[in-house]
């Protein structure tokens, strides 16, 4: 009684697997997770978003793992956090950046308008 | 609400619940409709993918994937309306920046002739290139003076916009090309034939 049970749960789980292993592996995501790494690398992400590029570096690894492993289901779902990962670290850094120059430029400002003084008071 | 879902909520994972609040904050800006509005809307739809995963039974990796999706688009909305105000500021700066130079260009008209050169201003573009570098760079000399190195060892040049660092042409580029150089001799007064140039 008990084995006609789990016969067919067994085979259930069985089909599952299988179907899951030969779904088609996403290479389109994987690479489009890769470009978008390399992007942020190239983007000044290593210098302000640092912790976000080194958790899409991370995922892109367990993607690639995955990838080789043919778990087309984890590397999907490791590619596209990768993605989204490199995407926020692109967008952090040119955040980052454009504030830098503001404050860069404030303080600049900020010296020409004393030097601006000197000059007017003492000629 | 029913029940049941107010059940669930007191089950809620901690990684959809974080994703609730990233997307809340984000919605809660007031230019986010106007400057976020795709990654807002990716964020909701991956959060309503998120909670039908739970009610569907989904497993948890799954809906942690989710929710994980909804808290970074919402993450990336975040980081675009920091970008955007940051601009804001940038330009507004420039803007001061411009006035100011020209106002400090008036100003120092008549305070201008001596001191040869050396402590080499760089300037980006502005009205007068060389002199607004040259007004840079005499603080640097003034300074050195006022801690006791004597005049006639230091000189100043404005080098305008010779000798950019970095692509004039973007802001960030030209904030690294304002800049002041200090040039070391050697004891006898020489300098390398690379800088002697500049």
């Amino acid at each position: 009684m008990r084995s006609t049970v789990f016969i067919p749960v067994a085979a259930l789980a069985g089909a599952a697997l299988t179907g899951c292993a030969s779904a088609p592996l996403p290479v389109a995501e994987f690479s489009r997770a890769q470009t978008l790494v390399q992007q942020a690398e190239h983007n000044h992400a290593p210098q302000f978003a640092a912790l976000d590029l080194s958790r899409a570096r991370e995922k892109l690894y367990q993607a690639k793992t995955a990838m080789d492993a043919k778990k087309a289901k984890l590397a999907k779902r490791y590619a596209s956090e990768a993605a989204l990962d490199a995407e926020l670290a692109l967008a952090r850094a040119s955040a980052a950046q454009a504030k830098q120059s503001a404050a860069e430029l404030s303080a600049s400002i900020d010296e020409l308008k004393a030097e601006s003084q000197r000059n007017s008071i003492d000629p | 609400m029913n029940p049941v879902s107010a059940r669930r909520i007191r089950h809620d994972l901690p990684q959809l619940a974080q994703a609730h609040r990233a997307v809340e904050l984000l919605a809660s800006d007031p230019i986010a409709a106007q400057s976020a509005s795709r990654e807002l809307q990716s964020a909701r739809e991956a959060l309503d993918r998120a909670e039908k995963a739970r009610s569907d039974k989904e497993p948890t990796a799954e809906i942690v994937h989710l929710a994980y999706v909804a808290q970074r688009q919402a993450e990336i909305g975040a980081a675009r309306l920091g970008e955007v105000r940051a601009r804001q500021l940038l330009e507004a700066r420039e803007r001061e920046a411009r006035l100011a130079s020209s106002e400090a260009a008036a100003n120092a008209q008549a305070a201008e002739a001596a001191k040869p050169s050396r402590a080499a201003g760089r300037t980006a573009r502005t009205v007068q290139p060389s002199d607004l570098s040259r007004r840079r760079a005499a603080p640097v000399a003034t300074a050195l003076e006022a801690r006791g190195i004597s005049t006639s060892r230091v000189n100043v040049a404005g080098r305008g916009e010779a000798l950019p660092v970095a692509n004039n042409e973007t802001p960030a580029g030209r904030q690294r090309n304002r800049r002041v150089e200090i040039v070391f001799s050697d004891l006898s007064g020489n300098f390398a034939n690379d800088v002697a140039q500049r």
